[in-house]
């Protein structure tokens, strides 16, 4: 694949857009409450759509669109699994947050317990997290900038790194935001259009795009297979890792802070859900067409394992054009996520571990500011080497650790500082270090890491005693973790974390009074 | 503004208790009808591939049948959520809340 024109015109125009968006971000960006939340100023559908770009990343469009042209049917267990957190996070988790927090979900957590050994815990299941996707998004992002615009993958890595620097370092959240409204707008777009345009080939019925495929491929591609999802626990732990993971996604739990209140809190995530859904069942129906139209064979040809098929397809149904757009927006995709996750990576080293644990709160506006702008070029700055570093890494798998942790380390203790009352600093401190580091643990003991990246012989590593049959460590790790959690409170009690549990309720329910909302930093 | 009503504690504070726990109670409910959705389909998917291959319609087997239905679940248990929330919650909490 060489650099087409058209692609990199739509790919300079979707730049200068969101420089533009920056610059006009900048302006309004002077302190931190601006620069971590938007002020707050945000509405419910912008940030329906805000969420949907933050969330949708690469992968959602090429990533599940190549697996179900490779192997039909299954590739859609990772977009049911990517969507079923959403309501789990609207039920459980949302308004709470938004009525107890301020930037991150740490805050939650510390406001009833003791803020510092919280917070440090947390800040380190974050970063683990955060650091794990933007591996993923950078080493995808060089691959395919690479295929789409003919770019170096070192140059390509860079480029978005110092694009999202821009972003971020200037726009703080009102330019990520601004950002991914426009990519979120210009993605789902995209994607119905090339799914009406596949539909229009069968008489806009996707039974008869099914029943093709089934046709050329045998019955087989609408069957549940074996390769992407696993079977037995391992199916099930994936869905537990996607399921509670998407409910403890930092860069996701940040944004329920740029909106006003928990009613705002909670239209936007439902906006972002249906969003989500139907662009998941888009993508259902791109995969198929690429499948029967352009070709597994030729999907596989054109490199980037697979993740070519929504780009390849564009080409063949709306032409030169709409292939360039496509990569643009493939692009757009990819930068808007890796800004996203940035801000929340600076929310966590400037707000959580600098304001809140080293100054205890004393922090003044301009020196949270200068911490935020440094932070912010520190983690600009390891995202691309780490990126370079693990060029050519199966990015697959560190994604699924990264929700598998999200969903281990910071969902649990997050849940239970808001729903059950004798969680103790302690237990929180505890179920946060335990469900990271059994995640991680077991994804590096397990053939995921052993055969797929250090290339052990699968024989030879099931032989080694500490040999974990698991490729998604979920399903053990989530419940140890809550389990921890439970114990080790028990053991800890703590007088006045419970007490502060009931008199918080009211403002759990009610959101922060005026008084509240100025001390919640602290 | 957020919503805060604007009378005495004490007064609301019967009132407030039984609704947060009716809130509860429907957030409890409609936490476990999405996991018993999204389990029960990936309990077929882990444990009976066989039975979710199984073709109900020429281009239609089972598991694209249900596949999207747990997603299309999901955006309607959220709606049903933030439906109540509107017309009962946030109508005897907030008050004036836009």
């Amino acid at each position: 694949m060489t650099a087409d024109p058209l692609a990199i015109l739509f790919f300079f125009l979707f730049m200068a857009l969101t420089l533009g968006i920056t610059w006009w971000a900048a302006r309004r960006t002077q302190s931190t409450d601006q620069f971590f939340a938007a002020g707050g100023g945000i509405t419910a559908g912008q940030n329906g759509f805000a969420l949907a770009g933050d969330y949708l990343s690469a992968g959602a469009l090429l990533g599940i669109a190549g697996l179900i042209t490779a192997n039909g049917f299954d590739g859609l267990i990772y977009s049911i699994g990517w969507l079923v957190g959403w309501p789990i996070l609207l039920f459980l988790i949302a308004e709470p947050l938004r009525n107890l927090g301020k930037y991150t979900f740490a805050d939650v957590v510390a406001l009833r317990l003791r803020a510092g050994p919280v917070r440090l815990a947390a800040s380190v299941g974050t970063m683990i997290v955060i650091l794990l996707y933007l591996i993923a998004q950078m080493v995808a992002t060089g691959s395919l900038i690479k295929l789409l615009f003919g770019l170096p993958y070192s140059w390509s890595v860079a480029a978005v790194g110092a694009t999202m620097l821009v972003y971020v370092l200037f726009g703080g959240m009102l330019a990520t935001t601004w950002v991914q409204i426009v990519k979120a707008a210009l993605l789902l777009g995209g994607g119905i259009l090339l799914a009406i345009l596949v539909l229009a080939r069968f008489d806009m019925n996707p039974l008869a795009l099914f029943a093709a495929a089934a046709q050329q491929f045998g019955d087989r591609v609408l069957q549940p297979g074996e390769k992407v999802a696993g079977s037995g626990w391992d199916a099930i732990s994936l869905g537990i890792g996607l399921m509670f993971g998407t409910a403890g996604m930092p860069h996701v739990l940040m944004r329920i802070f740029t909106v006003r209140d928990a009613l705002r809190a909670r239209m936007s995530v439902l906006y972002a859900t249906c969003l989500i859904g139907l662009f998941h069942l888009m993508v259902f129906v791109i995969g198929f067409g690429a499948m029967v139209i352009v070709g597994p064979g030729a999907v596989a040809a054109a490199g980037g394992g697979g993740n070519m098929a929504a780009p390849l397809l564009a080409r063949i149904v709306g032409g030169d054009v709409f292939f360039g757009f496509i990569a643009a927006v493939s692009f757009a995709t990819m930068l808007a996520v890796v800004a996203g996750l940035t801000l929340s990576g600076v929310a966590t080293l400037s707000h959580d571990c600098w304001t809140s644990v080293v100054r205890k709160g004393r922090a003044s506006e301009r020196e949270q500011m200068v911490v935020a702008r440094i932070a912010t070029i520190v983690i600009a700055v390891l995202a691309v080497l780490l990126g370079i570093l693990f060029e050519g890494q199966n990015v697959a798998f560190m994604a699924g650790l990264a929700f598998a942790v999200a969903a281990s380390a910071n969902f649990p203790a997050l849940l239970l500082a808001i729903v059950w009352r004798p969680l103790s600093t302690w237990g929180a401190v505890a179920s946060i270090l335990v469900g990271a580091l059994t995640a991680v643990a077991l994804i590096v003991l397990s053939p995921t890491v052993q055969v797929d990246v250090l290339g052990h012989a699968l024989a030879e590593v099931q032989a080694q005693w500490w040999f974990v049959p698991l490729r998604n460590p979920a399903v053990i790790s989530m419940p140890l973790s809550l389990a921890t959690a439970v114990v080790v409170s028990l053991l800890t009690p703590e007088r006045d974390a419970a007490a502060r549990f009931l008199s918080l309720h009211r403002r759990v329910l009610l959101g922060p009074t005026p008084a509240e909302t100025s001390t919640a930093a602290e | 503004m957020t919503g805060i009503p604007l009378v005495d504690d004490r007064e609301i504070a019967v009132g407030l208790r039984r609704l947060s726990a009716r809130r509860s109670r429907l957030r409890l409910i409609l936490t476990l009808a999405m996991i018993g959705v999204y389990f029960g389909f990936m309990v077929l998917f882990a444990f009976d591939k066989p039975l979710l291959g199984q073709l109900i319609a020429p281009g239609l087997t089972l598991s694209i049948f249900l596949g999207p239905l747990v997603i299309i679940a999901g955006c309607a248990l959220s709606l049903i959520y933030v439906i109540w929330s509107q017309r009962v919650f946030d109508r005897q909490v907030g008050g004036g809340q836009p």
